[in-house]
């Protein structure tokens, strides 16, 4: 298939996982916000989205304060911020338009209807309508969107890049999040008071921002800790957001695509180095030290995704 | 004439281009006036000969890795022939397609009026007094000089300053004669002799009944000698020029260019 | 005014004309209700497959849906003959006279078009002078407009030799249909036309370079911000072909290359959406970012086919229209099967005097105008357009052609009040390659507002679905 083409496709479904991310960590502020605990716990969870899409600036530059409804316009749907909703879905929908031929009528239809639905819609619309009301219907489209492109789209070329897109996202917001959180973590470790229960709903909001809190309870039966935490995000492939578990299907995909491309050698390394890796080990050389590294070995996989597939000029 | 040639042309960038694609005419028509032996282009990475619809020799030029220095050189014989500007050629070209302006050539009121003063010769005299009329007039008109107009100079403009090098008095000369219909065309070449420096050079031609193509270069206040090597005729220097080109990236480019005749002899 | 032109359904005394004679039983016992109901439903069909049709400067986004009318347009077998036989004439024609005018020239030689016309027109691409196409066809794809004053009569009002668009909707509109009244269908030997890419795509393979039988073809659009965008998706995906823009493809050593996933790929045929102007920018426009450099070169050699041919534009040109009836019988040594309509070539003295002086009565057209642009409906302007529009012809008398107002025929149309009649025109697609065909049926314009003559899409006007009747 065109480079090109592919290129649109591995973006569509990048920009959607962005979507979905976004959202998850909305709708996670908002039910952190019920607590009454967090409101006094010093870190603010609205800093998050800024921190975690690096808007922080731009968005204090617009809008002075950071509270939880101007974050949520802000990150929903304002188009000056490439990272809102808004914004990210409408170039879902110029990267499907360009592609219009490789996509089923059904995904066409999918993403063209959520665009259609939101288009028009202000922040304002957005909270007469009920905005948790509003982020479940999104999460809802982007389950939509995966769910008709891994059912409706032949398993071919176009499937695998998109697919590529979603992985590599996804794999990104993991480790973002995740050092945000430990980073957090570290800050706070030294302050006194009611540091448990804070740290207890600090790390909820990690696992239910990244859909893992079923897995945790699963997985380790035992209370919340950091360290499981990164283990868990970090190592169990079962885990369909955890740092192997994305780096293991991107592995599939590209070995399908052309076992010889020069990018296979950076995925195979970073497979290694996910094997062999301990996570007491990891707590003395610095999780957040691993996982910058981590997010800079991705996007070098992403570019040479780009170089060695797509013909990139 | 025997002519040996050799013309390089380098460009040099400040900053590195990803890939620069040209097409060249530099290949002396082959026809009755001029007989081309030994051609050869080098330097770019690839080189495809193609004929255009002018029935001019086209090399597609492509330079596909980095690169900040490029140099194209040509070099070859020509025979030619002395013809006193005359070109009974025959190449299929239907004249009555020469009277159409382009960008380059198009006129203006100004022109338009200047022009105008050529009625009556070409009334009386005939076309080829009429063409020697308006190539003395011209010279009178419009100065040379170096410096003064760019390649995407139209022939209105130039006439508005005055001033030009010799693609703007072919640009001109064809713009003046297609006011009155007379079918002209543009010719890239080399002159080679007389008193100035071998050089890249730019003339015109005219349709006259009953001889066919004359050229007239109006920069030189002469019809071409044997001295003259005709590269590649079109409607204006745009369709006939030695190298036009894309780059991909890129800053900073500079061009240098060397004319040199290697050997010159009667034959 | 609509009670003096002819209708495509109603004779003048009431009766219904024999094609429709089902269909309005069945349109006389449906409730409005009902016809609201499907002409909703066929909007929200339109808008989720994204037909969409973008336009030039306006407002607010850049999409916008071309209104579809439930009503189909039904022309009888024997009426279709004449219309079929017709086009395809005119398109052999049309190829004869664009290969001459790059080749010998004999056409003007032999004095019947005056050679100014054609060696100093701009349409005139001296970069296909001496080439040699396979099958020695140029215009490829040809959308011939046709609009029809009364049962007898069809006129060709314009030829489109260069990009002509519009046949998605030619298919969309009958897909829609085919959902939305399948009763109508079973009632009607509705000839079918969903085969039109198929044949489309042979067409394309059979002008492949050196007869290479398996050749890659793809579509070349300008972008997804050009105004048939839709369609050339549309087209690419029911070819399945790749749909490319100039960036996607680069010249090696004289061939066209893809850059696709698993590197080069060579491509025989290219079937472009895209001017001539912006093809190459080495040859055309410098300026172009659309293009691919080098590709003039790669077709001059013989190694890639354009479609349609680079120089079409010279014979769909409005002045070289007034020519068309000479043509045909130079070339085919047939009579026009199609009339033209009667045109005043403003070159001539007398006609550019009679067209002065009649401006109200007339619709004067520039010479190289499209898509209803740069064009005068004299009784549909006011006093002062046609004063400007006056000015402009006193200026530059050759760049116009005017001709009568013509009585386009009507078809009964879905508007707000119900059913109206309004004026239609017909555009078939007729594929040249190794032969030349036409699927039956093509796309039947229609002017939503009443009285309006205009049925371009750019202009507002709508579509319909065409019905030829099998007999």
């Amino acid at each position: 298939m065109l480079g090109r083409a592919a290129d649109n496709l591995f973006w569509m479904a990048k920009n959607m996982e962005r979507i979905e991310n976004v959202v998850r960590l909305l709708q996670t502020g908002r039910t952190s916000n019920m607590l009454s605990d967090n409101g006094s716990a010093g870190d603010n969870i609205w800093e998050m989205p800024l921190d975690i899409c690096g808007q922080k600036d731009a968005f204090l530059a617009d809008y002075g304060e950071v509270s939880d409804g101007r974050v949520c316009a802000y990150m929903l749907s304002d188009m000056n911020n490439p990272s809102s909703v808004r914004s990210l879905l409408s170039n879902v929908r110029e990267n499907a338009r360009a592609t219009r031929h490789f996509l089923t009528s059904d995904l066409w239809d999918c993403i063209n209807r959520t665009w259609l639905s939101i288009k028009d819609l202000s922040y304002k619309d957005i909270q007469r309508r009920s905005i948790d009301d509003h982020l479940e219907w999104m999460i809802d489209r982007c389950y939509m969107f995966k769910g008709v492109l891994s059912g409706s789209m032949r398993r071919g070329e176009s499937l695998q890049f998109a697919i590529l897109g979603q992985c590599i996202e996804r794999a990104d917001n993991s480790a973002r999040l995740l050092r945000l959180h430990s980073a957090n973590a570290e800050k706070n470790k030294t302050k006194q008071g009611n540091l448990q229960v804070r740290d207890y709903y600090r790390s909820m909001v990690l696992l239910n921002a990244l859909n893992a809190y079923k897995a945790y309870r699963e997985t380790f039966h035992s209370s919340i800790d950091l360290d499981k935490i990164a283990e868990l995000i970090i190592l169990h492939k079962e885990v369909p957001r955890s740092l192997r578990a994305c780096v293991d299907e991107i592995a599939d995909i590209l070995r399908v695509l052309n076992p010889t491309a020069s990018v296979m050698s950076e995925v195979y390394d970073l497979q290694y180095r996910l094997d062999t890796i301990q996570i007491a080990q990891l707590r003395r050389v610095g999780l957040g030290h691993f996982l910058l590294d981590f997010s800079k070995q991705m996007d070098e996989i992403s570019m040479n995704i780009q170089t060695d597939f797509m013909m990139v000029q | 004439m025997r002519i040996q040639i050799r013309h390089e042309t380098h460009f040099v960038l400040e900053k590195a281009a990803r890939r620069a694609l040209q097409y060249l005419r530099l290949t002396p028509r082959n026809d009755s006036n001029q007989r081309v032996g030994n051609w050869t282009i080098t330097g770019p990475e690839q080189l495809t000969r193609w004929i255009d619809g002018f029935g001019n020799i086209v090399y597609f030029a492509a330079e596909n890795t980095d690169h900040d220095d490029l140099k194209i050189i040509v070099e070859g014989e020509v025979e030619t022939k002395e013809t006193n500007g005359v070109l009974p050629l025959d190449d299929g070209l239907p004249p009555g397609m020469f009277v159409r302006p382009t960008a380059l050539t198009k006129s203006s009121k100004e022109l338009d009026k200047f022009a105008d003063q050529f009625a009556s010769s070409l009334q009386k005299e005939g076309e080829l007094s009429f063409l020697h009329t308006v190539m003395n007039e011209l010279a009178q008109e419009v100065e040379y000089a170096s410096g003064e107009s760019t390649v995407t100079c139209s022939a209105a403009e130039v006439f508005d300053h005055k001033k030009g090098v010799c693609q703007d008095f072919a640009h001109l000369f064809i713009a003046i004669c297609h006011h009155h219909n007379v079918p002209s065309r543009y010719v890239s070449g080399y002159i080679t002799g007389g008193a100035g420096e071998p050089a890249s050079h730019a003339w015109a031609e005219s349709y006259v009944q009953g001889l066919g193509w004359v050229s007239f270069d109006p920069a030189n206040l002469q019809c071409a000698t044997e001295s003259y090597v005709r590269l590649a005729i079109g409607y204006d220097y745009a369709t006939a020029a030695p190298i036009v080109g894309v780059r991909t990236g890129g800053q900073g480019e500079k061009m240098s260019v060397t004319v040199q005749v290697l050997s010159q002899s009667q034959s | 005014m609509l009670e003096n032109f002819f209708d495509e359904m109603h004779e003048q005394n009431g009766e219904v004309r024999e094609p429709y004679n089902t269909y309005a039983g069945w349109l006389h016992s449906t409730e409005l209700e009902e016809l609201v109901r499907c002409h909703e439903q066929a909007d929200l069909i339109f808008r989720r497959v994204g037909i969409t049709f973008n336009v030039y400067g306006a407002d607010g986004g850049v999409e916008r849906l071309i209104p579809f009318d439930i009503v189909p347009r039904i022309i009888s077998a024997k009426e279709w003959d004449i219309i079929e036989r017709g086009v395809i004439q005119r398109v052999k024609a049309l190829n004869a006279f664009l290969h001459d005018v790059y080749h010998d020239q004999a056409i003007l030689k032999s004095g019947l078009i005056p050679p100014d016309l054609v060696l100093t027109n701009e349409a005139f691409r001296p970069e296909m002078l001496g080439l040699n196409i396979p099958h020695n066809v140029y215009s490829h794809i040809s959308g011939i407009d046709i609009v029809r004053v009364d049962s007898e009569t069809f006129y060709v009002l314009e030829d489109n030799a260069r990009t002509p668009s519009g046949v998605s909707y030619m298919l969309e509109n009958r897909q829609a249909m085919m959902r939305l009244f399948p009763d109508l269908f079973a009632k009607h030997r509705v000839a079918p036309v969903s085969h039109y890419p198929e044949l489309l795509l042979q067409t394309l393979a059979s002008v492949a370079p050196r007869g290479n039988s398996m050749p890659t073809i793809v579509l070349m659009t300008p972008g997804q911000y050009n105004s048939a965008y839709f369609e050339h998706a549309f087209l690419a995906q029911e070819m399945g072909i790749e749909l490319v823009e100039g960036q996607d493809l680069f010249v090696d050593e004289g061939y066209v290359y893809m850059r696709t996933t698993r590197g080069p790929q060579r491509v025989d045929v290219i079937y472009r959406r895209i001017d001539d102007d912006f093809l190459d920018p080495l040859a055309f426009r410098p300026d172009s970012a659309l293009g691919v450099p080098g590709l003039l070169s790669a077709y001059r050699m013989g190694n890639v086919a354009i479609c349609n041919a680079i120089g079409g534009g010279i014979a769909d040109d409005k002045a070289i229209y007034t020519y068309m009836p000479d043509i045909i019988k130079f070339y085919l040594s047939q009579e026009p099967i199609l009339k033209n309509v009667p045109t005043y070539n403003l070159r001539r003295k007398d006609d550019l005097a009679y067209a002065l002086e009649n401006m109200e009565q007339l619709v004067v057209k520039e010479v190289h105008g499209s898509g209803g642009y740069g064009m005068l409906v004299g009784p549909a302007s006011t006093k002062k357009q046609v004063a400007e529009f006056r000015a402009k012809v006193k200026a530059d008398p050759s760049n116009f052609i005017a001709q009568p107002t013509l009585c386009l025929s009507t078809c009964p149309t879905f508007v707000d009040s119900g059913i109206a009649p309004r004026h239609v025109d017909l555009r078939p697609f007729v594929l040249s390659g190794r032969e030349t065909r036409v699927v039956p049926g093509g796309l039947t314009r229609v002017a939503m507002e009443k009285g309006s003559l205009v049925v371009n899409s750019s202009q507002g006007g709508g579509t319909k679905d065409t019905w030829i009747l099998e007999s």
